[in-house]
């Protein structure tokens, strides 16, 4: 059938406006959702800067690599620290900027939101350590460990600061703890090299896995602590 | 459609917050009054599921306050809320509509009737940060009514309303009490008298009226003044 004719005949025989649309919807049961959504959801809203300081910090590594190529390693050891920081404050947030009661009572609590952006944010991390691991030329599993253990560090601290302090002085006492962690990890780097070396590599992964576990520990008690104190 | 509150009871180590609340609510307006403390927003977080009852159970038509579906027809304004600094109005409700499980389109839909309904269409674009605190007051009713919810619980919803928002939020609260269970607590006596249907007076942590306007016997205030006079003197 001709389009305008379909035009024509949609005018002609409009469809009566609908009645009871409201009570209809109201009486149906909810359709079920997965934490996929949720996942969907907090990678649509995390704040644009989260995703730029990632950018920036690969940006940075191409900058280094060409004009002063002997501090790339010092560099990303610098940066996993303030990295590990920004990301545990964005996965508080809700707590920080007093979002909590909201989120909570939504359809998915704030528990499934802080642990999407727990995911969230460890999975992007995850994938930059390695970019960043092949690029200060490393054994690619030695240069991941080396980089992701100030990291874990780095978020094992910020776990218990955000314990102890509640709210916005969170942000700066996990600010201060990356810029010490960044700079004893540059300084590390020039001046006790031998830390990095291959002999080494069984203490990075045990320090790596036993770091990972007080994280798990640490993270449940933020948790609960943290959701205690918004109410 | 019916809200049962079962011997709820909360407790904070010696302190008896929320003492053994037994109450059934249909639709209509339920307004809440009482001191600072009497535990009106402690029996709200958990009418919610924000706070676990130390005893007692709250269910909806069978739905216990804990399982999704339950929060899937709550709408919630707490006393005092906070907003991620990037949000503007539209992100906020967006974000929100969002975590409660509309779909895009329906959020999107929703969100504008709601920003046109407390007014706020001008300012939807601007962050939340330059709002003043009639505005966010606003910006929290809209979010509370993204999933047309059937339990809608307000804690002190008219602050920082003038007195046009306030009349137009009457309006509102009546207009939804239709089909709807409202509860919403408040320190200004006149919105009860306006808008409740029944009136729950709580003090230490039970209810120690509940009634109709016409069963208050004269003025309002003045009865509440009355049942509330031994912590005034």
């Amino acid at each position: 059938m001709k389009k305008t004719w379909k035009k024509l005949l949609k005018q002609i025989y409009e469809a009566p406006a609908a009645e009871r649309k409201r009570e209809f919807f109201r009486s149906q049961k909810p359709q079920p959702l997965h934490f996929g959504h949720i996942l969907w959801v907090q990678c649509a809203y995390m704040p644009k800067w989260e995703w730029v300081l990632s950018l920036v910090i690969l940006a940075g590594i191409f900058i280094i690599r060409r004009y002063m190529q002997d501090i790339v390693l010092g560099y990303v050891l610098a940066v996993m620290p303030c990295l590990a920081a920004a990301n545990v404050m964005e996965c508080f947030c809700s707590l920080t900027y007093g979002m909590g009661e909201l989120e909570m009572s939504a359809r998915f609590s704030v528990k499934n939101v802080i642990l999407a952006r727990m995911g969230i944010m460890g999975i992007e991390n995850l994938l930059l350590t390695v970019v960043l691991a092949v690029f200060t030329k490393e054994i690619l599993l030695r240069g991941i460990m080396c980089l992701f253990t100030p990291y874990l560090f780095t978020v094992y601290l910020c776990f218990k600061l955000i314990r102890a302090t509640h709210g916005r002085e969170g942000i700066y006492a996990c600010a201060a703890v990356a810029a010490f962690n960044g700079g004893l990890a540059f300084y590390s780097s020039f001046h006790w090299r031998w830390i990095f070396g291959l002999s080494y590599h069984f203490v990075w992964m045990a320090v790596m896995v036993m770091l990972f576990l007080l994280i798990l520990c640490e993270g449940k008690r933020v948790l609960e602590s943290e959701l205690a104190y918004i109410v | 459609m019916e809200l049962i509150v079962d011997r709820l009871t909360k407790r904070y180590k010696n302190k008896l917050v929320v003492d053994r609340l037994s109450l059934h609510f249909k639709e209509g307006v339920y307004g809440l009054l009482g001191a600072n403390g009497a535990g009106k927003t402690t029996f709200m977080r958990m009418i919610c599921g924000i706070l676990t009852p130390s005893e007692g159970s709250v269910t909806f038509d069978g739905l216990d306050v804990t399982q999704e579906e339950y929060r899937a027809v709550l709408g919630y304004l707490p006393q005092d809320f906070g907003y991620y600094p990037h949000f503007t109005g539209r992100d906020f409700l967006l974000y929100l509509a969002a975590l409660k499980g509309l779909k895009k389109q329906q959020a999107v839909r929703r969100t504008e009737e709601l920003l046109e309904l407390v007014s706020l269409t001008g300012a939807a674009e601007k962050k939340i940060r330059t709002y003043s605190g009639g505005m966010k007051q606003r910006l929290g009713i809209a979010q509370a009514l993204l999933n047309d919810p059937k339990i809608l619980v307000l804690d002190e919803p008219t602050t920082g309303l003038d007195p046009k928002e306030r009349v137009k939020f009457r309006n509102l609260i009546e207009r939804l009490g239709k089909d709807s269970i409202v509860i919403f607590s408040t320190h200004i006596v006149s919105d009860i008298e306006h808008i409740a249907d029944k009136i729950l007076m709580m003090r230490e942590g039970k209810i120690v009226f509940s009634g109709t306007k016409e069963e208050v016997e004269g003025d309002l205030e003045e009865f509440y003044l009355e049942t509330f006079s031994e912590e005034i003197s």
